[in-house]
């Protein structure tokens, strides 16, 4: 299977959790690669990945919050979806606040595995676009952006980067435009939502 | 007893008097069915409700109102002990002439050997019922200790085994809404396969909650013949479940045959439920790495069966052996209510009523074995 189609990846240890998921997911028309030990997934693990990971909290080894700690190390944007069961409460909360997605209780409601997959995938796949307009960015345009976003007057950037304050008004209607928006209020927010999942 | 005996063949007056006041009977009798008495003292009417007269003369047998079931272990006991020539020491129940069944303690021994070669006993007998009746108490508390603490190390184990349930469950919610997926799209070949896979989900469901029942009965008293590597088998498999969930595992090393043992084998299983559960706790407060081992082994020795559980915990303190066995007495830092401290002192007294002791030492470098023995069932027994 091609690495850049989404995919739905299982990190369980359980064997028949991890193949029934994969199946109900298969037959909901996704993609999905599964992986027994976390440790495996970090081994397959690229940049170019996408789709949504599904990970058990509770694993030998390597568990799931160790996991997404090394993820995240990594630089790794995935959308992340834990599977917890009786007692793992605790330990999907703290996941949350490292930037999961969400989490499901087993026994799984399927229904909630689709939607959350669904949400998942769109969540992807915007990270993607927007990061690829962020990356077409000139170095130059970044700086200028950051400064805009920071509440900083053109006259003002203009000094800060020792140039003409016409040039900073060039490139910033450059990022305007890259960035698909058309108001200074737009482009604080879309400028925030793409360093926000940059960093998560 | 013979000096006795022989004086009274005197018929001395004093020795009436202490007959009298024997709180229970002396007899003399040859070894007969029903054993026919040839002296029994007065005692034996306040015992049996039948007078000495009636006895002597044999118009009444001992064996006649001894308790049907208890004649022929009577009788094989007494014998075993004439041929080897020593004393006997029984205890059994009689029918008295009026009232319910009494247990009585006899103590008795050979005196002499008729041309015939049958043997003429003499011996005591007295009443215990009541210390029967207190020791029957006891152990019925005891039982229902041990029921409570079992539910309660149940109760203890729910994370683990909502875990284990909960794995199935997940397969088979996904499992059956694929199936109709399928069913729907026509795809008859993968669906076969799916419900097989199904139908093992739910036997896997059904293990678990199997291997709990056996814990959560009732019984009390049973003292059956029971083959400890079965037993053993059992309690390891109700233990992993949280094993899992600490990722240690049971290792248990046993010879391939064990001669069976006579107990309650639920009552042992808790106790040692209770000292892996102890153990993994103390690995866990040692911080023991996943896939540590607890060590369960048994083996015969002195004509006692010796179980012992080894774990690579923090061992016991100096402080807290003393209070060991102690009711209420934990030394478990968890923040739940797990740790009651109940859990060692009704093992203690399982294993004691059991006629065996619970003992523990530290190990080098770390860890801690608690072991106990219990008696092999004697050959004649079998």
């Amino acid at each position: 299977m091609n690495s850049q189609e989404p995919q739905v990846l299982i990190v369980d240890d359980d064997e028949a959790v991890r193949d029934a998921i994969s199946l109900w997911l298969n037959c909901n028309g996704y993609h999905s690669l599964c992986f027994e030990h976390a440790e495996d997934f970090i081994n397959h693990y690229s940049s170019d990945l996408q789709g949504c990971i599904i990970a058990d909290i509770r694993m030998p080894g390597m568990n799931g919050l160790e996991l997404q700690s090394h993820l995240n190390h990594l630089g790794c944007a995935l959308p992340l979806v834990f599977i917890t069961g009786h007692g793992t409460v605790p330990m999907a909360v703290e996941a949350m606040r490292h930037g999961a997605l969400d989490y499901l209780r087993k026994p799984v409601d399927e229904q909630q595995l689709l939607r959350l997959v669904e949400q998942a995938f769109a969540l992807d796949q915007l990270r993607a676009s927007q990061t690829q307009r962020l990356a077409s960015l000139t170095p130059r345009e970044r700086q200028v952006a950051q400064l805009v976003v920071d509440g900083l007057a053109n006259k003002v950037i203009a000094a800060n980067l020792n140039i003409s304050q016409r040039t900073v008004e060039v490139h910033r209607s450059n990022v305007m435009a890259k960035l698909a928006v058309k108001t200074l209020p737009e482009l604080v927010k879309a400028y925030l939502s793409i360093e926000s999942l940059r960093t998560q | 007893m013979t000096q006795l005996t022989n004086t009274s063949d005197d018929a001395h007056d004093g020795l009436q008097t202490l007959f009298k006041n024997l709180p229970g009977m002396a007899y003399r009798c040859v070894n007969l069915d029903h054993w026919p008495m040839s002296f029994v003292s007065e005692g034996c009417e306040a015992l049996c409700g039948y007078t000495s007269q009636q006895l002597e003369s044999q118009q009444v047998l001992w064996g006649g109102f001894t308790h049907r079931h208890d004649v022929a272990e009577v009788d094989r006991q007494v014998k075993s002990a004439a041929r080897k020539g020593q004393p006997f020491e029984v205890e059994y129940r009689i029918v008295p002439r009026t009232g319910p069944h009494k247990w009585v303690w006899e103590r008795g021994r050979v005196v002499d050997w008729l041309d015939d070669g049958t043997a003429v006993l003499e011996g005591f007998i007295t009443d215990i019922t009541s210390l029967r009746d207190a020791q029957r108490t006891v152990s019925d508390q005891r039982a229902q200790l041990a029921h409570v603490e079992r539910l309660n190390t149940l109760g203890e184990m729910t994370a683990a085994i909502a875990h284990e349930i909960n794995q199935p469950l997940t397969a088979i919610a996904m499992y059956s809404k694929s199936a109709q997926l399928l069913a729907q799209q026509g795809n008859q070949e993968q669906l076969q396969k799916v419900l097989e896979k199904l139908a093992q989900q739910s036997l896997r469901a059904g293990a678990v909650i199997e291997r709990m029942q056996t814990m959560s009965y009732q019984t009390s008293h049973q003292q059956d013949r029971i083959d400890p590597i079965n037993l053993l088998k059992e309690i390891k498999d109700l233990a992993e479940i949280e094993a899992q969930v600490h990722r240690y595992t049971i290792e248990l090393q046993l010879p391939h045959v064990l001669p069976s043992i006579s107990c309650d084998p639920i009552q042992i299983q808790q106790v040692i439920l209770n000292l892996l559960r102890n153990g993994m706790q103390a690995m866990q407060v040692n911080q023991c790495s996943a896939g540590s081992a607890i060590v369960l082994t048994a083996k015969v020795l002195d004509e006692q069966l010796w179980i012992y559980v080894r774990d690579q915990g923090t061992g016991i303190e100096t402080a807290m052996a003393d209070k060991l066995f102690l009711a209420f007495a934990s030394n478990k830092h968890t923040d739940n209510a797990a740790g009651m401290g109940l859990g060692l002192t009704i093992g203690k007294a399982i294993i004691e009523a059991h006629g065996g002791r619970l003992n523990y030492c530290n190990l080098r470098p770390n860890g801690a074995e608690f072991s106990f023995n219990l008696a092999l069932p004697s050959q004649q027994a079998q």
